[in-house]
């Protein structure tokens, strides 16, 4: 092995959120991804990028303040918490699109009844 | 126009639905009715249309709560004064419309609700389902500071503030105990009067344990949240 184990994991946790933030990124220039919805994506990748590079200067010292003797696990704690943010994103987005979806519904049953109302009172 | 609109939701109701509207009809003559179809996939749409009624379809199924709410966006577009919903499964007693209709000309009533539980020898549901109604009913006569005897009943007549407050907000689902604390909330007053009601004539009964303790939790907390809001405007 040229690598050393541990820049392994070090190389590993700066180009996985690299390549996908690349991916974010063409999804949105392909317009199969809103910029909105891409935001907290970049935000989450981007944080994991940094505290990557940042390993000794910033991980080391979060992991030590929040009681966690591995920056690894630090890693993981902070990556399930962003992944959290985001789910919890999609709930409030999902509700929001019920309930314009059903207002879309409703309006449709209200507006073909009238239709076919106009038409009757036409013949 | 100023009247009665009968909102008579129905998903896949093509068995029972002519009967209902039928029973409807004679008691109550001088109504409208309007069948909301909530995406049935049987005959409902077609079978209400040859009873000549006012048929709204809906594109796909959206649930009990969308689909009275679009009643009731109906009944306000037209202006009607007041509106009895009345289930399409023919559980409701079509000659108890008029009852309900009284007891909405009395003062300081903008809701009517028919209660299976206020006849002495009244309706006796299934223990489990009994324990449920006690639970929300309490809740519910805590909540609102009258009593409820019959919270899950959906059937209901409403004046023409309320048809305007309900095509504003409406329950999604499991509409009925949620109803009434939306209305407590607004300012709108309710009155119980005792019914009877049927076995359903045909069609499913979507009840299972599954799902009555999935609304039970649903209901209640619903409930709870609906108090922590601000008061709805009228």
């Amino acid at each position: 092995m040229l690598i050393p184990f541990d820049a392994r994991i070090h190389l590993l946790s700066i180009a996985g959120p690299l390549v996908m933030i690349l991916v974010v990124l063409e999804m949105v220039r392909r317009r199969r991804l809103r910029e909105d919805y891409s935001l907290l994506w970049l935000g989450a990748f981007g944080v994991i990028i940094v505290l990557a590079i940042l390993r000794d200067a910033l991980l080391e010292r979060i992991a030590a303040i929040m009681g966690i003797y591995e920056a690894a696990n630090a890693m993981f704690v902070i990556g399930f918490a962003l992944l959290v943010l985001v789910l919890f994103q999609f709930s409030i987005v999902i509700t929001r699109l019920a309930r314009e979806n059903k207002q879309a519904a409703q309006h449709i049953a209200l507006l073909t009844q009238r239709i076919a109302e106009l038409e009757r009172k036409l013949d | 126009m100023s009247g009665v609109l009968i909102i008579v939701p129905a998903y896949n109701e093509e068995e029972s639905l002519p009967r209902v509207i039928s029973a409807v009809r004679q008691s109550v003559p001088h109504a409208e009715i309007a069948v909301i179809n909530d995406g049935s996939t049987d005959a409902t749409a077609r079978v209400a249309a040859e009873c000549s009624v006012v048929v709204l379809n809906q594109p796909y199924n959206l649930g009990i709560g969308s689909t009275m709410q679009t009643g009731y966006m109906y009944a306000m577009q037209q202006g009607f004064s007041v509106a009895v919903q009345v289930d399409g499964d023919g559980q409701h007693n079509a000659e108890e419309i008029p009852v309900l209709l009284e007891a909405l000309t009395e003062p300081d009533v903008d809701v009517v609700i028919g209660s299976r539980f206020m006849h002495e020898d009244g309706y006796r549901p299934p223990a489990m389902r009994r324990l449920g109604i006690v639970i929300l009913s309490g809740i519910l006569s805590l909540a609102t500071g009258q009593r409820i005897t019959d919270p899950t009943s959906g059937f209901r007549a409403v004046n023409k503030r309320t048809i305007a407050f309900y095509a504003q907000d409406y329950p999604f689902d499991y509409p009925e105990p949620e109803a009434i604390i939306l209305l407590h909330r607004a300012g709108l007053r309710i009155r119980e009067v005792p019914v009877r009601m049927s076995e359903r004539l045909g069609g499913q009964s979507s009840i299972t344990p599954m799902r009555s303790a999935y609304y039970m939790i649903k209901v209640v907390l619903a409930i709870l949240i609906n108090l922590l809001r601000h008061r709805p405007e009228v």
